[in-house]
């Protein structure tokens, strides 16, 4: 019952937090120099057509106004049209969201358990062999150049080897002819391999350092000692009593870098050609593209203050100690 | 037979000076139901003893000699396997509260009831909660907090859940290290009252190691002094704090302040202690020692006979001098 | 508990299981990969990014153009390798009438890709469909028609207000769209209160067009099918010196994000075009490949460094002649573009040969260093410019110039040159830093910035709060007009294409008189004019014009038609067939 409420309170904390950031975005998009027709270079459009085009875009109003337009808009349901695509950002959103979620979740989570389960073993063996093929493993994980890398990936899997495709969601050639849905399915996991494993990689590195640091200092703790002296196996006292304090830390890196997943991904979106968000958002900033934009930094915006909610309820649920 | 025989062990620490003996030389040994307690200074070695008989020194500490027989096993030859089985089941051992025993994620009962389930793997799942029941009340937690987090009990009660995890396989020995050093006067005393009945109900021999003479006086019957190391004087309780013999033991007597003896306050001077890796011969506590004699320093002293249970290692002209004055 | 426990034995599980389905895709990926069989002609072609929009009237990215443009087709357009105008759904050249000024026009006897009948309601639909929504770019241009009068059913005549030399090209040339797909839509967006917006916004899934193609399937995010449209009017008749397919059933538009990865696709003949410009960093990889060509193609671009005439010190015509002799365009074109690219020496690209002027005044003195900077630095002088501390020039070497003084003696302030971030245009960016570089040797407090295009356009367009920039346009229309565009005093406002603040009495009535001229050589004597007036006044220095580099695959594909500005064009899709010899050779092979 109680939770209940600290959840409640915390989503009227979250949900303040989010219009203050509408606000401040709203303002700064209108800010920036520049609007969506300075881009059409096309020497057929006199001043005329601009300020027609302009006006009809509701942008010739002041920013004031624009907003209120926004807000009431926002409250029945209305994130705007996009001004490059006509659609409603909503569409666009909800077309390129799941193949983020799809791609960045799976990856983000595979790594941050292969993170854990390998810093876990490298921090026990600290030292040792496999600790030091894990700890400079990662180090060149963490430091990889993610262009050059998926680059090479691409090169390597799909270009020589031929394995997997080269980039994109689906078949094309598949896709045009009837084709039952298992298959379907099946192309899509095969498209998702190479990106999946570029990212996995790029992430692993941080989130086996993260635990096996993280794991060396639990390793030091006293209730470890205890636990030996209970005589349990060495397995138990690693996976039960050292891993699951040391986990923590590796959580609140997953919520997080789930959150920032969605623009940080943009450049494995372009290079492997995967159509989520990111590639819409950098696409919308350069264009002035103001619904579509704002609407994706709204996302980002929901995503991490709802990431940061999920997360302190997961630690509160991993962590006893803390509660709300 | 003692449950416990402990001969000539010695245990080293690999450091980057060299090997430094933490525990030189010791012997002693403890019966079926009987206590034992250690006391000294920090750093001279009791500690090591603990985690020496429970297999758990540090990956850079090993065994250098000696034997230690328990039950007619030599722990000294047990192998990781061996151990793991032996840990928690036949000896136990009592750590520190405040020292984060407890795994904070843990529930309190998981955490006894898995000393449990790993020794007694036949065990059914609502055996084990029994047993654990049964060892809370022996501490006197209330059932209902069974299930709580180690966070929410007050010190006392975390002191008394890692007693009852100690009990839990009903060990034939249990070391306590310190168990009461963090807790204020009252609750030191109520947990000092525990160990005392349940030794008593469950026959368990305990060794007792605590800085804390008093407390030590007050639980065990055998009394083995340390310095460097060393064991430097054993004996009975009474024979230990009313007559010592070893000067080691009246100085650490003399620091102990009592309300009734305030006013002849006998503060030792500040010492150094011993350099462990550069003393080769001679008595370790030569050095402070306030009745050398030009023996000591070259000469290792040996074991006197003071009685069939009072031993102290000095020159034994030495402790009649003393004696005499 | 229980997920305490999970999670424990997920961290024990999770390596092998994550390993075995690595290993099942990768299997199954195999598999499906050999399953591919294509018994029709299929042509794949890879874009650099996804189509936004199949609404013709709000499509405004290339790419959206490039699917577009094989649906909704002009009455007129241009003819590949004459570059003259020439009747597309118009069965003929206009009849002209000086008198009435009017043009009688010919349709000819087309569908649309549902099978219903294109006819002149469908021309007038859309003329009504420009004005009554004022759509931008086309509007403006259909303003010059006074009267739309329909004869029958494919014969129509456009009576105009004033003669208009750029009515056949320019507005003829407008795509003409259907009045049954249309009439609806615009209806409704009339009733709202951006009509323009909600015509824009609609949503157009299945776009009906008479062009050679009609879109099939557009799945987001992954590709465009377009299907070869059975009632397209060119099928089998000579146009032009082609005799028009389309010779392959379908069209798949594959996207790349990248270049890189286009051109991998392209290696391995997972497309068989990249319909997109290649960096010449790919070139000689490109062209050591057996199953890739290269086409090389002149553009219709502009690239040019432009100032700021409204102030000083570029208000002073000198100054401005001084820098175009100071810069080396043959050098930019070496070190910058690799020579895939042409100096330019007019605003009309030499390439346009029938517009483009080659007498006007030329300010290139050679390419060594000390002939240009002595011209420059003589030629400021005589201007009245002085120097605290004058440069030397001499066959050893130059010293730099310091604090040269304006003709009336005030030092001349720092002034930057704008240019796009070199991550959009590293050519751009690069000359405008080696611009800056001769410049300060010649004493001038020069400074090359590279800014967000955004921003640029703001202040160069918008604001007018600039010194100089280098800014280009990549694709000009073939017609000159643009020369009036460009340096119109009329169009010196906030967004104006005047973005120079070019300000000339002479110019403008050149220009307005030109735009009446039908007579296309008497009209090319104004134009050259007007040439020669710009390169003498030189508002805007023309730096170069690039080529345009693309490549295919020869694998199953052949017959690419070029022109200018490259083989992305419709006469392409409309010519290119299967390469059957190619092919066999390769089964051969195999």
């Amino acid at each position: 019952m109680k939770t209940k409420k600290i959840i409640f309170n915390k989503l009227i904390e979250i949900t303040i937090l989010f219009f203050i950031i509408l606000t401040v975005l709203f303002f700064l998009f209108r800010a920036a120099p520049g609007d969506p027709v300075s881009r059409m270079v096309d020497p057929t459009l006199t001043p005329e057509d601009i300020q027609l085009l302009i006006a009809q875009m509701g942008l010739d109003e002041p920013a004031w106004k624009q907003y209120i337009i926004y807000i009431k808009n926002f409250f029945s349901g209305n994130l705007g049209h996009s001004f490059h695509y006509g659609e409603p950002v909503s569409n666009i959103i909800l077309d390129r969201m799941p193949c983020t979620i799809l791609l960045f979740t799976t990856s983000t989570l595979l790594a941050a358990f292969a993170g854990v389960f390998l810093g876990k073993i490298a921090a026990w063996k600290k030292g040792s062999a496999i600790d030091n093929v894990l700890s400079i493993g990662a180090l060149l994980c963490h430091t990889l150049f993610i262009p050059w890398f998926a680059l090479l990936v691409l090169w390597a899997f799909a270009y020589k080897l031929g394995w997997f495709p080269l980039g994109g969601i689906i078949s094309p050639e598949l896709w045009i002819n009837d084709t039952s849905f298992f298959i379907k399915m099946l192309d899509v996991l095969h498209h998702m391999f190479l990106p999946l494993l570029t990212l996995f990689f790029i992430h692993l590195g941080s989130y086996l350092l993260l635990m096996r640091s993280s794991m060396l200092g639990v390793l030091k703790e006293e209730y470890i000692i205890t636990a030996r002296a209970k005589g349990l196996s060495d397995k138990v006292i690693r996976n039960k009593h050292a891993a699951r304090n040391a986990a923590l830390p590796v959580i609140t890196s997953v919520g997080l870098s789930l959150a920032f997943s969605i623009n940080g991904g943009a450049l494995t979106e372009q290079i492997f050609t995967w159509p989520g968000i990111g590639r819409e958002l950098i696409f919308a900033v350069s264009n002035n593209d103001y619904p579509l934009a704002q609407a994706c930094f709204l996302l980002i915006t929901a995503v991490v203050l709802i990431a940061n909610l999920i997360v302190d309820l997961l630690y509160a649920y991993m962590d006893p100690r803390i509660s709300y | 037979m003692a449950l416990l025989k402990v001969e000539n062990l010695s245990v080293g620490y690999k450091s980057k000076k060299g090997m430094v003996n933490a525990v030189n030389n010791i012997s002693f040994s403890i019966e079926q139901g009987r206590s034992l307690g250690f006391v000294g200074e920090s750093g001279c070695g009791k500690t090591t003893i603990g985690m020496t008989l429970m297999g758990l020194l540090p990956e850079n500490a090993s065994i250098l000699k000696g034997d230690i027989i328990f039950n007619g096993n030599n722990l000294a030859s047990f192998n990781d396997e061996k151990w793991r089985a032996f840990r928690g089941k036949e000896i136990s051992m009592i750590f520190q509260a405040a020292m984060n025993a407890l795994n904070p994620v843990i529930r309190v009962d998981e955490q006894i009831a898995e000393v449990i389930q790993i020794h007694n793997p036949a065990m059914s799942k609502s055996d084990v909660s029994n047993q654990v029941k049964k060892i809370f009340s022996l501490v006197e937690i209330p059932e209902d907090r069974l299930r709580d987090f180690p966070h929410q009990y007050s010190g006392g009660m975390k002191q008394r859940a890692i007693i009852a995890m100690a009990l839990a396989c009903a060990p034939k020995l249990i070391i306590a290290d310190e168990p009461t050093t963090a807790l204020d006067v009252i609750v030191q005393d109520q947990i000092l009252k525990e160990i005392k009945k349940i030794q008593k109900a469950l026959n368990t021999s305990v060794i007792f190691i605590s800085h804390d003479i008093a407390v030590v006086a007050d639980v065990c019957k055998d009394i083995c002094v340390m310095y460097g190391g060393h064991i430097v004087e054993k004996g009975t309780r009474e024979e230990v704090f009313k007559s010592p013999r070893h000067p080691y033991t009246k100085t650490l007597l003399g620091s102990y302040l009592t309300l009734d003896s305030y006013e002849d306050i006998n503060v030792p001077e500040i010492r150094e202690a011993p350099d462990l890796i550069t003393m080769t011969g001679g008595c370790r506590f030569s050095a402070n020692c306030n009745c050398k004699s030009q023996k000591c320093q070259c000469q290792t002293p040996e074991w006197v006979n003071l009685s069939s249970t009072h031993q102290a290692l000095c020159f034994e002209e030495l402790l009649n001098k003393d004696k005499n004055d | 508990m229980s997920f305490k426990k999970n999670l424990d034995r997920l961290f024990k599980s999770n390596l092998k299981r994550v390993l075995f389905t690595g290993l099942l895709i990768l299997i199954l990926g195999m598999v499906l990969s050999c399953q591919k069989k294509e018994e029709e002609a299929l042509l794949k072609i890879g874009l650099p990014e996804e189509p936004k929009s199949f609404n013709v009237w709000l499509a405004s990215d290339s790419n959206s153009r490039k699917i577009l443009s094989q649906i909704y087709q002009p009455l007129y357009t241009r003819d590949p390798k004459t570059l003259k105008i020439i009747p597309w759904l118009a069965q003929k050249d206009p009849v002209f009438n000086k008198e009435e000024l009017s043009y009688t026009i010919k349709l000819r006897p087309a569908k649309w890709s549902d099978g219903t009948d294109f006819t002149s309601d469908d021309v007038v639909f859309t003329r009504k469909l420009f004005l009554d929504f004022q759509i931008p770019g086309y509007a403006s241009k259909w303003k010059v028609i006074k009267k739309l009068d329909v004869i029958d059913e494919h014969t129509l005549i456009f009576y105009l207000k004033e003669p208009s030399a750029i009515f056949l090209s320019r507005v003829l040339t407008t795509p003409i769209v259907s009045k049954k797909e249309w009439e609806q839509i615009a209806a409704n967006a009339k009733k709202t209160e951006k009509p323009l917006r909600t015509l824009q916004n609609h949503v157009i899934e299945k776009p009906l067009g008479t062009g050679p193609f009609m879109l099939a399937e557009y799945k987001k995010g992954a590709y465009v099918y377009m299907k070869k449209n059975p009632y397209f009017f060119g099928t089998g008749k000579k146009i032009g010196d082609y005799i028009l397919g389309p010779y392959v059933d379908s069209i798949l538009f594959k996207i790349y994000g990248t270049s890189d990865v286009a051109i991998l696709a392209l290696k391995k003949g997972d497309i068989d075009m990249f319909w997109w410009e290649i960096q010449p960093g790919y070139i000689k990889d490109l062209e050591a490949q057996p199953d890739i060509e290269v086409f090389l193609n002149e553009k219709n671009a502009l690239y040019f460094l432009g100032f700021n005439l409204r102030k000083p010190p570029f208000d002073d015509k000198m100054l401005r002649q001084a820098i175009a002799t100071l810069i080396n365009k043959e050098f930019i074109l070496t070190r910058i573009l690799q020579n895939y690219g042409s100096p330019m020496h007019s605003i009309i690209p030499s390439g346009n040969t029938f517009w483009y002027n080659p007498d006007v005044r030329r300010y290139d003195v050679g390419q060594k260093d000390e002939d240009r900077f002595k011209t420059a630095h003589e030629m400021l002088k005589k201007a009245g410019y002085t120097w605290d501390k004058e440069p030397v020039i001499s066959d050893n070497g130059i010293v730099e110039g310091q604090g040269i003084r304006l003709p009336d003696g005030k030092p001349m302030d720092n002034f930057v040159i704008l240019t796009p971030p070199a991550d959009y245009d590293p050519k751009r960016a690069f000359a405008g830093m080696m611009i800056q570089e001769w410049l300060r040797k010649i004493g001038m407090p020069a400074f090359a910035r590279p800014m967000s295009f955004n921003s640029l356009l703001d202040r160069v367009k918008g604001k007018h709060d600039f010194d100089a920039f280098i800014l280009g346009y990549g694709k000009l229309n073939l017609d000159p007009d643009y020369l009036r565009t460009f340096f119109d005093s009329k169009n010196d406002k906030p967004r104006g294409w005047n973005m120079s603040g070019y300000n000339n009495p002479d110019f403008d009535k050149i220009a307005k008189k030109q735009l009446s001229i039908i007579d296309e050589e008497e009209r090319k004597k104004l134009i050259w004019e007007m040439q020669e007036i710009l390169m003498e006044d030189i508002p805007y220095i023309p730096l170069y014009n690039p080529h345009i580099l693309e490549a295919v695959s020869k694998k199953r594909f052949e017959g690419w038609v070029e022109e200018v500005d490259g083989i992305g064009n419709i006469w392409s899709l409309c010519m290119v067939k299967k390469n059957n010899g190619y092919s066999n050779n390769m089964d051969k092979g195999k």
